[in-house]
């Protein structure tokens, strides 16, 4: 049985980790909004450009190009895996390292020589205490430093594919639904596909300069970046939508213990009383 | 006759006005842009965009592209700022 004392202590620990949850709430919070203006303010950037590789790719007829090549034979894959420096944001990092783990196996099955290329600490951690040999890993990645390690992965990426050290590039990440869904997600990034789109947008009367092929120098690699940028800004409204909605069940799983514990405490407390009560009458009764 | 401008970077969408002209720095060399342009997509080397209305003003791109149409263009940029 727990002394009176001994519940007191229990709930100052209850209530200071309650402050800290609660917290981190707010913080999460007000980074979640910043985030998610990034993710949607770089949304018409990429539905433009997406657009116009269609209008290219229905306009130019067949395109050919190194990065749009889907190799009939895969033997080497190369897996990008982003994740979050920091934990205490419920099953973010856990559930799509999970699966990474047993996309790992598949691909295995197959016979597919994966290298693994890691962001995050998280991944770092898991691929360390599962023996994975990872090619590089980048932590720290905050916000300021997206454009920047975008370019550098994209020219890995590119670099790897067209030397045919890899045949596939794939990347695993969280996709961001809303507050409340993040979706671990597979995405194969190179070849990339372009759907050249059925509805025809008067795409023949385009004029195209440089001439059709040359111009998916330019834009197949911008698209690769936008692609790869969507990722990390994904990641990181998920990151902050996950770390919100578990803060906010740990602060509201500790009010409902502090409430009863401090039941327990006044019932302690009165059982307290009331035994005295009890000893002061029956010893006034006895004389 | 107008000619409707945006200029969209991964941030943010820049501009998005109405204009009588614009001037944009292509990969094949400097063009401008004015009403019944006939539909071209090209893409921009890091330069200079010239943009004319009311005022004139001036923007500097990094790489990117530009879709043009009869009543409209689209700058799609990586980087932009206003100087």
């Amino acid at each position: 049985m727990a002394t009176l004392r001994d519940i007191r202590t229990r709930i100052a620990s209850v209530k200071s980790t309650k402050q800290i949850t609660n917290a981190m709430k707010m913080v999460s919070a007000a980074k979640l909004r910043r985030a998610t203006e990034a993710a949607v303010s770089a949304r018409p950037w990429e539905q433009t450009l997406t657009a116009t590789l269609q209008r290219v790719a229905s306009g130019a007829g067949e395109i050919e190009h190194p990065l749009l090549e889907a190799r009939p034979n895969v033997h080497n894959v190369l897996l990008v895996v982003v994740t979050t420096d920091r934990g205490l944001c419920g099953g973010f990092n856990g559930t799509l390292l999970r699966q990474t783990g047993a996309w790992l196996k598949a691909q295995e099955a197959l016979g597919h020589k994966v290298a693994i290329r890691a962001f995050g600490k998280k991944s770092r951690e898991f691929f360390k205490v599962r023996g994975y040999a990872v090619d590089e890993t980048r932590i720290e990645v905050n916000p300021a430093k997206f454009q920047s390690e975008v370019q550098t992965l994209a020219a890995v990426l590119v670099g790897g594919f067209t030397s045919y050290d890899y045949d596939e590039c794939y990347i695993a990440y969280n996709q961001f639904k809303n507050a409340l869904t993040q979706t671990p997600t597979f995405a194969k990034v190179l070849p990339l596909s372009i759907q050249g789109s059925d509805a025809p947008v008067g795409a023949a009367d385009y004029i195209f300069e440089p001439k059709g092929a040359a111009i998916l120098e330019t834009l197949l690699p911008l698209y690769l970046r936008t692609l790869l940028l969507q990722t990390f800004l994904e990641t990181e409204a998920g990151e902050q939508a996950a770390r919100m909605t578990a803060m906010d069940n740990a602060t509201r799983n500790a009010t409902d213990l502090i409430k009863q514990l401090t039941l327990d405490y006044n019932r302690g407390r009165q059982a307290a009383i009331t035994k005295e009560l009890i000893e002061i009458v029956s010893g006034a009764e006895a004389l | 006759m107008s000619l409707h401008l945006r200029i969209v970077t991964p941030r943010a969408i820049v501009f998005d006005e109405s204009v009588e002209g614009v001037q944009a720095p292509g990969e094949m060399g400097e063009f401008g842009v004015l009403p019944q342009h006939i539909p071209m997509i090209t893409t921009l080397k890091p330069g200079k965009v010239v943009i004319y209305g009311k005022t004139k003003r001036t923007f500097m791109v990094g790489t990117g592209f530009a879709e043009a149409g009869p009543d409209r263009v689209t700058l799609l940029v990586e980087t932009c700022v206003e100087g």
